[in-house]
């Protein structure tokens, strides 16, 4: 998306003067340039209580791209990092990416990263699947 | 049954908060994020070289650091250093900082500036830098202008002088400034951190405001133009960190208050209630005004402030982030106004400049981000808002600058101009400037013509003087290279006068006739009116006509008057070539 204001942001390391929010899809560093890569991480869900138990399934991940995706998914239950998936393709769109597991615990949260920048990207939602074994409040 | 629960829609970071309670739609962390729509999250847009600061070595290399970039009038005024030449150097750039300004207004697009002069010199250390415009004047102050052992660097304006863009020091009533920082409100300039004097330990005054006559008129040198901000007078306690100008309020930021100026000028300012005893500005760039409210950098972490109410305290949804931050007097604030975000650039870790950005949105008064890596160290950082003509084409500078000069029609107190239009396009006019070749004298304008016109006759020269003249565009404020002076358009006045045109004679029966005709434009000038017999036998001085007549009524007696003659006049000098009209009587 195209800016009509831009902030200039001036360099303590160089003569260079450098526009933030340009509609690129690289950054300028240091050295030369990188690709400015989405990375979120959310708080816990607690679905069926701090002291309950569900089983954890599916985490759903729905996002929109205009020239493909590359990104990785990690599970969180209870806090601790479950094996991340990645998931590549050129799809444009709205798209809908499912990392499947089956985990016990009472919270759920999850983190997604892009791991290369193709285009742009819009996160819509996250969700989580579960099966509610025991719900404490 | 599989059971579903969304994590969004997204509220923005909280990077510290109880992990034993439910938090659907806050974040962790968000890097590279912005708020987009219904609280969609999009990826943040890149970044890009837009120009690069050059310094005045015999072989320009790049500055080492870039101080200030911002808004001035319908430019960008930027700010670089260089360690390899020891000076800080201003330039004067396009509003898309697609290219530069001479002192001279001319504009070169280019991915190079080169600067339009020099602020300081032996300046080994890149500077912080404050900048306040003023009624199309820029006043421009060294963080470090002096303390309380010597005095370093002077406070510099930046104005356009007829048409050149021309540095100076600051003085009052004649003694020099430095200025710890400027600002401008209500048409006064502001500068703090120096009170005038010899003597620094006495002229370092860290705490005292001084302010300048109303509408942008001079600071007070001698008087009592001032007043101490915060509690103590000679207290590096109470030093004057920050002043930001949001809504009609100016406020004043020492470390630990905060100080609302407000009223109608300076005979009504009134300062005395700080709106925050305990926390202040961090630092002389730690501060910015978004759609009339203060966002800035608190001993605590982030802040605003609408008007004169109590601070709102911003640092509770980012504790992590705050307690990690290194050198807060360093941060600089910025509002993106694209993505109505307020911009902390700050540092933290093993960073050894202000590479972070923690992001607040001000729409959804959320933190989008607390961590993103921006790329590169940044000294400064500002908003900047395109130049908008009112047609759809947008604002550009003239295609080319006037070619191929003809000086013609040379006469005792006019000459004609003529030259190649460079752009002919209907948002162009062209300025037609003279001066005295002896001196040079300043540039007088001689006129200003419409699009696609390339000529121009202008008078109030003096005889027998040597003159030049010269010819620019200008598009939508910019202007393009000027065509002369060069030889082509250097030339000598005449002493003779310019004759009058286009002489008819009418309503003609057998005793009257009106002889009309277009006085030149010279001024100064008698109009002479002679007749004669048609064929012409004799001339005849027939009248004087007053200044401005351009008809006169002619009797026609036994067939003279049939003939007219009209010719200018000047003492000391020769008549024009004279005009005749002297049709047979009907």
């Amino acid at each position: 998306m195209s800016a009509s204001q831009f902030v200039y942001a001036g360099a303590a390391d160089s003569g260079r003067i450098i526009r933030l929010g340009a509609p690129v899809l690289t950054q300028i560093t240091s050295a030369g340039s990188t690709a400015p890569l989405f990375d979120i991480r959310t708080w816990e869900h607690f679905p069926v209580g701090p002291g309950g138990v569900a089983i954890f399934r599916v985490f759903t991940v729905r996002f929109w791209s205009d020239a493909g995706y590359n990104l990785r998914v990690t599970p969180y239950i209870d806090g601790v990092a479950l094996s991340t998936q990645d998931f590549s393709a050129s799809t444009t769109g709205e798209v809908a990416i499912k990392a499947y597991i089956a985990q016990r615990g009472a919270s759920a949260s999850c983190r997604v990263q892009q791991l290369t920048r193709l285009g742009n990207f819009e996160l819509i939602d996250i969700q989580v699947g579960y099966f509610p074994l025991r719900a404490i409040p | 049954m599989l059971t579903v629960r969304s994590f969004g829609p997204f509220l923005g970071v909280q990077d510290g908060r109880n992990t034993a309670l439910d938090a659907a739609g806050i974040l962790r962390h968000a890097r590279q994020a912005v708020l987009s729509g219904f609280n969609r999250l999009r990826a943040r847009n890149g970044t890009e070289v837009a120009i690069t600061l050059m310094d005045d070595a015999g072989t320009p290399a790049a500055c080492t650091s870039v101080c200030y970039v911002g808004q001035f009038t319908d430019y960008v005024l930027a700010i670089g250093h260089s360690t390899a030449t020891d000076k800080a150097y201003v330039y004067l750039l396009a509003p898309d900082l697609s290219g530069w300004y001479s002192a001279a207004g001319a504009l070169t697009t280019a991915a190079t500036a080169t600067p339009l002069g020099v602020l300081w010199t032996s300046i080994p250390e890149a500077p912080v830098v404050t900048v306040a415009e003023l009624l199309g004047t820029a006043y421009i102050a060294h963080n470090a202008a002096c303390d309380a052992a010597a005095f370093y660097y002077e406070t510099r304006t930046l104005e356009l002088v007829a048409t050149t863009w021309t540095l100076a020091n600051l003085t009052g009533d004649g003694n020099p400034c430095y200025f710890l920082g400027v600002a401008a409100f209500q048409g006064h300039l502001l500068g703090w951190g120096f009170d005038f004097g010899t003597v620094a330990a006495t002229s370092y005054r860290p705490e005292l405001l001084r302010f300048g006559a109303p509408d942008g008129g001079a600071i007070d040198g001698t008087g009592s133009a001032s007043f101490t901000v915060g509690h103590r007078v000679r207290s590096a306690r109470e030093r004057i960190n920050n002043i930001t100008v949001a809504a009609d309020v100016a406020y004043m930021g020492t470390p630990f208050s905060l100080w609302p100026l407000i009223g109608y000028g300076r005979d009504s300012w009134d300062k005395s209630q700080p709106v925050d005893d305990s926390f202040g500005i961090t630092g002389p760039l730690a501060a910015c005004s978004a759609n009339g409210v203060l966002y800035y950098w608190s001993s605590r972490g982030p802040a605003r402030c609408v008007q004169r109410n109590k601070p709102d305290p911003l640092w509770d949804a980012i504790p992590e982030t705050v307690a990690a931050i290194i050198d807060p007097q360093k941060v600089v604030v910025a509002f993106d106004a694209d993505v109505d975000q307020v911009l902390f650039f700050h540092r933290a870790g093993a960073l050894t400049g202000n590479q972070l950005i923690c992001a607040y949105d001000i729409r959804r008064e959320k933190f989008v981000t607390a961590d993103t890596d921006i790329g590169i160290p940044v000294a400064c950082a500002q908003l900047v808002s395109p130049v908008l003509a009112a047609s759809s084409s947008g604002a550009t500078p003239p295609a080319g600058p006037p070619t191929n000069a003809v000086t013609s029609e040379i006469f005792q107190g006019s000459v004609k101009a003529a030259w190649t239009n460079g752009d002919t396009s209907i948002q162009v006019t062209t300025i037609v400037e003279y001066r005295l070749q002896a001196g040079p004298g300043a540039w007088v304008q001689a006129g200003i013509v419409g699009p696609g016109v390339s000529e121009l006759t202008f008078d109030g020269l003096s005889p027998s003087t040597a003159y030049e003249w010269r010819v620019y565009h200008r598009r939508f404020g910019f202007d393009s290279a000027a065509l002369g002076p060069s030889a082509p358009t250097q030339f000598t006045t005449t002493t003779t006068c310019r004759a009058p045109s286009g002489l008819s004679l009418t309503s003609v029966d057998a005793t009257r006739a009106t002889a009309e005709w277009t006085n030149s434009i010279e001024s100064g000038v008698s109009t002479r009116i002679e007749v004669s017999t048609f064929p012409v036998t004799t001339w005849s001085d027939y009248a004087v006509a007053g200044p401005g007549v351009s008809s006169y009524s002619i009797n026609i007696y036994s067939g003279v008057g049939e003939s007219v003659r009209i010719t200018h006049t000047k003492s000391g000098l020769t008549a024009s070539s004279a005009l005749t009209a002297g049709p047979p009587l009907l």
